[in-house]
């Protein structure tokens, strides 16, 4: 009934592992282990899983190895689990699991909540957020379905699921950018605002939109970030997954 | 005024097309296009708008090129210039706001909410009506002068 996929990268100690495998046995919801290897990405084992005929599939890792995983159950009946190690915030927020531990407990009473996932280019999906990796602020022209935006955009996060935006439609992601004003382009520009500094409020330089869809555009390529992982770079269609993925979760999630 | 915001445009952003919400939008950015919501419309300090704008309610801090029509309530702050006609129930605008075009309030005066003390009706006499009180009055003041005697 259930299969496990680790990642041993994200072990941080020796020994974890069968700390966790021996939990789940006492907890009598064993089954079968895998491993990420070079020549056997999350993708291939879960498509393994699935052909098995197991219905739930554990990703025991971050939140690469849990999109990847997600990327083949989202629209089918069977259902994802997690075991994070190493995960970020926004995804032990989803689960409603700050550690391994509490993780394993939920998965024995196998609370299921169906939800929408975000998907780029229509294959890769993620179940949180998305960024854009810029280390400087750069033009961002963003492409809605009634407008566009444009911007200096010093940070750029589409977001599926993150514990501090209330999350008003289930099937809209949630865009959020901070923006600056336009880069100086003269000499006297520069001085301007050395001389005159900007008094400008820094909650106003923030922009919010929620969208079933959106384009996002940029001068050269930038990479779009989901966990840890570079899946996509612009220019990029991101929307909201028309299927949902089942997923276990604690009680109060 | 401030308040969350279902739709927010920041400052420096420009948006071309038109903002359609069921929520509210705060623009504190550059819009041009149409700005409709079933909620409230908020322009900031720094916004320009260049389109119609059609809310509920709408709170005017910055500028604004287009037509203005709120379903309830419509409020130009001391910063807000509105270039184009308006159209509102009730209108608050701010001393130091500026209003360039047309308005449109309701069908009559008891519907829009402004300051509106009644009036009472001073009594208008003629000329021959004051001549008979004088009359009266020395008249009055005769009889009393003879009986004191």
């Amino acid at each position: 009934m259930y299969y496990y996929i680790f990642d041993i990268k994200r072990l941080r100690k020796k020994g974890q592992i069968d700390l966790i495998k021996n939990q789940l046995t006492s907890l009598g919801i064993s089954g079968e282990y895998a491993y990420i290897a070079p020549n056997q990405s999350a993708e291939m084992l879960a498509e393994n899983a699935l052909n098995k005929g197991y219905t739930t599939i554990i990703a025991a890792g971050g939140d690469d190895l849990i999109n990847s995983v997600a990327n083949v159950l989202v629209g089918r009946r069977e259902v994802l689990g997690v075991i994070p190690l190493s995960a970020s915030e926004e995804l032990t927020d989803l689960i409603g699991c700050k550690d391994w531990q509490s993780a394993i407990e939920v998965l024995r009473f196998r609370r299921i909540k169906e939800m929408h996932l975000g998907r780029i280019s229509g294959s890769s999906h993620f179940l949180t957020n998305l960024y854009l990796d810029i280390s400087s602020p750069i033009e961002v022209t963003i492409e809605f379905k009634d407008f566009i935006l444009q911007a200096w955009a010093k940070n750029l996060i589409i977001s599926n699921y993150h514990p501090e935006i209330q999350k008003k439609f289930v099937d809209y992601l949630d865009v959020a950018m901070e923006s600056i004003k336009q880069k100086p382009t003269g000499i006297f520009k520069r001085i301007s605002n050395i001389i005159k500094p900007s008094e400008q409020n820094l909650s106003d330089n923030i922009s919010f939109v929620r969208a079933k869809s959106l384009r996002v555009f940029t001068k050269t390529a930038i990479p779009l970030v989901a966990g840890d992982k570079i899946i996509a770079k612009t220019p990029q269609l991101i929307e909201s997954s028309d299927d949902k993925i089942r997923i276990v979760v604690a009680k109060n999630s | 005024m401030e308040h969350q915001a279902d739709t927010v445009i920041g400052v420096e952003v420009q948006v071309k097309g038109n903002l359609q919400n069921k929520g509210s939008i705060l623009v504190n950015g550059n819009v041009e296009g149409e700005i409709k919501s079933d909620e409230n419309v908020t322009v900031g300090e720094t916004a320009t708008v260049t389109g119609p704008i059609v809310a509920k309610s709408i709170l005017i801090s910055g500028k604004v090129n287009g037509t203005v029509e709120a379903a309830e309530k419509l409020e130009v702050d001391p910063t807000g210039l509105i270039n184009g006609d308006i159209k509102t129930k009730i209108l608050i605008v701010r001393e130091g706001a500026v209003f360039n075009g047309n308005s449109s309030m309701g069908q009559s005066p008891k519907e829009n909410v402004s300051v509106s003390m009644p009036i009472p009706e001073k009594e208008v006499k003629t000329a021959e009506v004051e001549q008979k009180e004088e009359i009266k009055g020395v008249a009055k003041s005769s009889f009393w002068d003879k009986n004191k005697k």
